[in-house]
């Protein structure tokens, strides 16, 4: 069988009944309604003329990409102003291959990271071990997933389906002793083992969450520091990004600023807010003598002239997934993909294909939650539809039997004697027969009934009620 | 790629993705969050307290220095670094610190060094004090740019950080330091600090001190009453 949190997978159906059955995920998702998600809330309640910004954050998104081939060429011609080097990578291993040129041109062997959903999306880390080199993941979360081979199943808390028990188990593999389930003295331990990479690594590799045209500023967010530590130590700095992460000026950072770490955790700001313009200059102690962006296309051109374009304005905030009814029942590994939660059910079936991805567009109940709380108010659950549709066009994901029973509903819909005729013939025997609620449907239409009942129709029909009784009751007067 | 045929894609795909333009309803622009005749210093020490900092208004020169020679003492701190910057200087903080017995070290100091031994003495030391460009009251923020007389690593690597920040540089909202930064050139490196290092990544409860400091004080240097 898969190890759904190690291996990416197509099999959204089996992954989510493990998760349905996993205790400690069961209990470990149950907490995030009511602490990030309902942080989220509260920060966005505290915060005057929030309803505006999460407007003006989404216009700003929305015209950057009307000009982002401009602001691209802007970006890169800022960098190399400073003395930075941009890279153009039109895939992901294309972006491999620049990042091990970097590094092998200088015989680096070993690198610190920092949180990027972008060098998980390239598979970054299996380049370098299949190269030979040497990359820890620094941020606490990313770390104990590296040393569990796991992957990551929340944007921004990635080991959110450990326990602490668990991950004592996983830290104490590197430490003479094993480690109590203590939070404090596994961060102090990890805190003490990592230094020693960042001290000896010869490169730090990042991911990036906005960067500046006009300034040709990059910008890091993290919690911990380890963001700044990658970019403060190594002598070379790598920075990996999706290209539709820049944005025109430097007056927009602080409208995305205010939302981001609102919407991710309900912190007004992150603790650690980055902004780095160029490799470091002259004189200075600290900070990378080399530096180095790569942008990276990766199928977002394609997204950018299709329908579902507005998906690239996502900021990576993890609010949706925090709010999704079926994100806090499965988790993230059951989606398959990089990106989990609703988003993930975009994401994954427009990088990775939407036919052998065909069930994530139906992994939701289209509640709304994740555009209420999505701080670029992006129209996912439209963004589903949409996916569905071009499923049901493509003729793949529905069966014979299911296209069968639509194309004879919908002529019966279009015919009024056909649907009267059926309706009659419904209530004068299920209706009459029946128990009201049906536990159990025949053939393949027990799926329905596997989890809930199905409600028999009522003995009488509407009209019929509503010729011999309701109209008498609620018509109009007569007079 | 190319960028010449990387851009030319992407020209392409704009002008496709047009048709798919967002509804964005159009929005007077958001104003900083008012300071509402509050006390910004107070604000800001409010809202530094939120996010498990520790803040001190302190009144005048004096007050200063021995807030922050308390602090280096309760952490039992023998090795400082510093930032040259005017208002340290002003404080007179280098000679104070000197006279209680700690080790020193300012970016001058350590430029005489090799890289290697920069590296042992950074990462040894047990505090780092910084002076910071403004204060955001609405979040608890401290903006510190760096330069090469204010290296990055002294308010990130010792597990103690000291920032002083003037009272007059305390200001209500982001906005209002990103209004600042738009006539100048950026430095090489900007850090916003809002707070002790933190980490919710087990079991979503926040511990502090992961890579950064654990130890995080801002002390306000406000006028003599
Ligand atoms: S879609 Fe919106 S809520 Fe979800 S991660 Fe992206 S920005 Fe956050």
């Amino acid at each position: 069988m898969t190890d759904f949190a190690r291996a990416e997978h197509h099999q959204f159906l089996e992954a989510s009944q493990a998760a349905l059955a996993d205790e400690h995920l069961q209990s470990m998702l149950s907490r995030l309604g009511e602490t990030l998600g309902a942080r989220n809330r509260q920060a966005f309640a505290q915060l005057p003329q929030s309803d505006q910004l999460r407007w003006q954050a989404k216009a700003i998104k929305d015209q950057a990409l009307a000009q982002l081939d401009q602001l691209l060429a802007q970006l890169a011609q800022n960098i190399r102003a400073l003395g930075g080097h941009v890279h153009w990578a039109a895939d992901g291993q294309e972006a491999c291959r620049i990042v091990l040129s970097i590094l092998q041109s200088h015989g680096i062997d070993k690198v610190v990271k920092s949180k990027s959903m972008t060098t998980e999306e390239i598979h970054l880390n299996r380049s370098l071990e299949q190269a030979g080199i040497e990359a820890v993941e620094t941020d606490f979360g990313e770390y104990v997933i590296q040393l569990a081979r796991q992957r990551p199943s929340h944007l921004v808390a990635p080991a959110i389906h450990m326990t602490v028990e668990q991950i004592a188990q996983v830290l104490s593999q590197e430490s003479p002793e094993p480690l109590p389930p203590e939070p404090e003295k596994l961060t102090a331990f990890a805190r003490q083992k990592l230094r020693q990479y960042f001290a000896t690594a010869g490169a730090g590799i990042t991911g990036v969450n906005f960067a500046v045209a006009e300034t040709g500023t990059i910008v890091i967010i993290s919690n911990e520091g380890n963001a700044r530590l990658t970019t403060t130590v190594p002598p070379v700095h790598i920075a990996i990004m999706g290209m539709e992460k820049v944005i025109p000026k430097l007056e927009h950072l602080p409208v995305f600023l205010k939302i981001l770490a609102r919407a991710a955790t309900g912190q007004k700001l992150s603790v650690y807010t980055s902004l780095l313009t160029g490799p470091r200059r002259a004189a200075e102690q600290d900070g990378p003598q080399e530096f180095h962006l790569i942008i990276l296309d990766n199928g977002r051109s394609r997204i950018l002239a299709s329908p579902l374009r507005e998906s690239l304005f996502c900021i990576r905030c993890g609010a949706c997934l925090n709010a999704c009814p079926v994100y806090r029942n499965i988790g993230g590994h059951a989606y398959g993909g990089v990106y989990a939660g609703p988003i993930g059910a975009v994401l994954t079936p427009l990088y990775d294909g939407l036919e052998i991805n065909c069930h994530l567009p139906h992994a939701s109940s289209l509640c709304g939650a994740c555009q209420a709380a999505c701080p670029v108010r992006i129209a996912i659950p439209e963004m589903l539809i949409r996916l569905r549709e071009q499923l049901v066009r493509s003729g793949q994901g529905a069966s014979w039997r299911e296209r069968w029973a639509y194309g004879l509903w919908a002529w019966m819909l279009r015919r009024p004697w056909a649907y009267g005729w059926a309706t009659w013939w419904a209530t004068r025997t299920l209706g009459r027969w029946a128990p009201r609620w049906l536990r159990r449907l025949p053939g393949k239409l027990h799926g329905w009934t596997a989890h809930r009942d199905f409600p028999a129709p009522a003995p009488r029909r509407f009209r019929d009620w509503w010729a011999q009784e309701g109209r008498h009751q609620f018509g109009p007067e007569q007079s | 790629m190319e960028e010449q045929a990387f851009l030319e894609q992407v020209a392409q795909a704009v002008k496709q993705g047009h048709r798919f333009r967002s509804q964005v309803p159009s929005q007077p622009p958001v104003s900083p969050v008012p300071a509402e005749g509050r006390d910004l210093v107070e604000w800001f020490l409010q809202e530094l307290q939120q996010v498990g900092g520790v803040g001190h208004r302190a009144q005048g020169a004096q007050e200063t220095r021995r807030t922050i020679s308390t602090w280096l003492h309760q952490h039992q701190v023998r090795e400082v670094l510093l930032w040259e910057h005017k208002v340290l200087e002003e404080l007179g903080l280098e000679d104070h610190l000197r006279r209680q017995g700690l080790k020193t070290w300012l970016p001058d100091q350590l430029a005489s060094f090799s890289a290697e031994e920069r590296k042992q003495i950074v990462f040894g030391a047990q505090a780092g004090i910084t002076a910071a460009q403004w204060a955001v009251a609405e979040s608890g923020t401290v903006v510190l740019p760096s330069t090469p007389s204010q290296p990055r690593s002294t308010s990130l690597l010792p597990p103690v950080a000291i920032a002083v920040v003037r009272a007059q540089q305390v200001v209500a909202d982001l906005f209002e330091v990103f209004q600042h930064w738009e006539a100048a050139p950026l430095p090489s490196y900007v850090a916003l600090v809002t707070g002790p290092s933190k980490t919710g990544d087990i079991q979503l409860q926040l511990t502090t001190g992961v890579h950064g400091p654990g130890h995080w004080y801002v002390v306000v240097w406000d006028q003599e009453r």
